[in-house]
């Protein structure tokens, strides 16, 4: 019988070859009931040791069939990555989500639309104050109706949901993904992906894809214990069809600001790189500068900047002011966490992270923030 | 009456109704019989190493002797207490649950994240301001929610 157990192995284990070693234990175990069971019927060890194998090898012949299920859809998480960032871009929809941060709730819709002009979207809140964000390709123009302002800028990295993913290779080089299963959003079927971190210097983020369009339908950053710290979620869609299609009209604003004492305001387009001299020395890996801003905050006489790093999914604002401040390490406000750091440069400085990291990486980042002019 | 007698062993009759039965058993042969069997099927599913084959003699032997019962005294609190001890138990339970319950919660909306532990939790509302910086770099519409942030918007300038 040793000998005919020796037979049956080699054949699987050269079939596992191609798998893992623990699929062919897996096999094997599973295998020496299977030949048990032969046995019975055909009466002949040896005949059943041969029948079995030749069951599994031509099981697995087939099973080596390119990795598609029954219904089509991909297998390959990359796949659904890829498609779920190609989506927002060709996808036209319209629909309301609900964003829900900590404690936070608010609801939005959004209309998008593709075209040979190129980008179109719409973006309205539904509840609290009552804004209008309308984007042509990369020029963004946000009305206030409490204000009779509109403002006009040009924003090449913003995104929005269900736009939250662009570049997908620099995203598997610090989250691994994985397939959940089908789950249903808003009334269509949808493939879950799952994206744990490499390191704890981040959180995981649970995605589900509509299953035609791959258009994002509900997007969850959770702590390693499920706690949800964010989520957006549609509630309600429409993708276009060819006899449904997104009008232009709906994308239109609202307001009518000519001749109506609207203020219209243009931020200055300015392509260069900003740079203060201020930089972080340990960066959490996969985490890139996005930009810097200067802005004028209130009881501060010196603008502050603003240093904004993300990993593609996650991102961290850094605040450096001059002066000192009376709180320092790790403050909590309401349902966000703020790292506070005083450095001590040429003068006294204050540097301040917050962002959806865990705290590890507030700090790391936090007590790693040099000037570039003193310390190369 | 078996059925009764089969709780009885089992010593799950309620103290009235044993009573009453104990009552009835003795003038009862027959109820006797089956109180014997009961008892020798319980001793041989326990596996009582005191079990053995003259059981059934030595009980019909003690039984004729003896025509007072040994009635077992399963409760050794009175109804009532029980009760009320119970309903104290599961009082307590549930006003731990709920404690510790509403502990979670208020965990949840205080961290996200473990490892650095929080040195203070601010009441005032001077780094709302902070992220509602943050916010603006968001995909969500937080950032054009706030009143404030407009102002910021306008006298602050991208990429001076």
């Amino acid at each position: 019988m040793k000998k005919h157990s020796y037979i049956v192995a080699r054949c699987l284990l050269g079939i596992a070859k191609l798998r893992s070693s623990r699929f062919a234990l897996a096999l094997f175990h599973s295998s020496t009931r299977a030949r048990f069971l032969v046995r019975q019927l055909l009466g002949s060890k040896k005949l059943a040791s041969f029948v079995v194998a030749g069951i599994f090898i031509s099981s697995e012949t087939f099973a080596q069939q390119p990795s598609k299920s029954q219904e089509g859809m991909s297998q390959d998480p990359l796949v659904w990555l890829n498609m779920i960032a190609r989506s927002v871009k060709e996808a036209d929809f319209t629909g309301i989500y609900i964003h829900q941060y900590g404690h936070k709730v608010d609801t939005a819709r959004i209309t998008h639309l593709s075209d040979e002009s190129g980008e179109q979207e719409k973006l309205e809140t539904l509840d609290g104050l009552s804004r209008e964000i309308i984007r042509k390709n990369e020029e963004v123009t946000c009305y206030i109706p409490e204000a009779k302002l509109v403002r006009i800028d040009r924003k090449k990295d913003r995104k929005f949901f269900p736009g939250l993913i662009s570049n997908v290779s620099s995203i598997l080089e610090n989250y691994i993904a994985k397939l959940g299963g089908v789950d249903r959003v808003a009334g269509f079927d949808c493939q879950q992906i799952l994206l744990n971190p490499k390191d704890n210097l981040r959180f995981a983020h649970r995605f589900c894809a509509e299953l035609n369009s791959g258009l994002l339908l509900r997007a969850t950053m959770l702590t390693d214990k499920s706690e949800i710290i964010e989520q957006f979620v549609f509630t309600q869609i429409s993708l276009a069809t060819p006899t449904t299609p997104i009008h232009p009209d709906q994308l239109k604003p609202t307001y009518s600001t000519k001749n109506t004492g609207w203020q219209v305001e243009k931020a200055p387009f300015n392509d260069s790189k900003p740079d203060s001299g201020w930089y972080v020395k340990s960066l959490p890996p996969g985490f890139k500068k996005l930009t810097e801003v200067k802005r004028t905050m209130s009881g501060k006489t010196d603008p502050v900047v603003q240093q904004i790093y993300s990993d593609g999914l996650a991102s961290v604002s850094v605040f450096i002011e001059s002066g000192t401040d009376k709180q320092s390490g790790m403050i909590q406000q309401g349902s966000y966490t703020i790292f506070v750091r005083p450095l001590q440069e040429s003068k006294p400085f204050t540097v301040k992270v917050l962002g959806e990291v865990p705290n590890v990486s507030l700090q790391r980042i936090g007590n790693s923030v040099a000037d570039k002019s003193v310390s190369p | 009456m078996k059925e009764q007698i089969s709780t009885l062993v089992d010593g799950e009759l309620h103290e009235d109704e044993a009573d009453s039965l104990i009552a009835k058993m003795t003038k009862d042969d027959q109820a006797q019989v089956s109180w014997e069997t009961y008892n020798l099927i319980g001793d041989a599913l326990r596996g009582n190493s005191e079990f053995n084959s003259r059981l059934q003699q030595r009980i019909s032997a003690k039984l004729a002797e003896e025509p007072t019962i040994l009635a077992p005294k399963r409760r050794s609190i009175s109804n009532n207490v029980s009760k009320i001890g119970w309903a104290l138990a599961a009082s307590v339970a549930t006003f731990s649950v709920a404690t510790w319950m509403h502990k979670q919660e208020v965990a949840t909306s205080l961290e996200f994240a473990q490892n650095s532990s929080v040195v203070a939790v601010n009441d005032s509302n001077n780094l709302n301001e902070y992220l509602s910086a943050h916010e603006e770099f968001q995909p969500s519409t937080s950032g054009y929610r706030h009143a404030a942030v407009m102002n910021t918007m306008l006298t602050g300038t991208n990429g001076q």
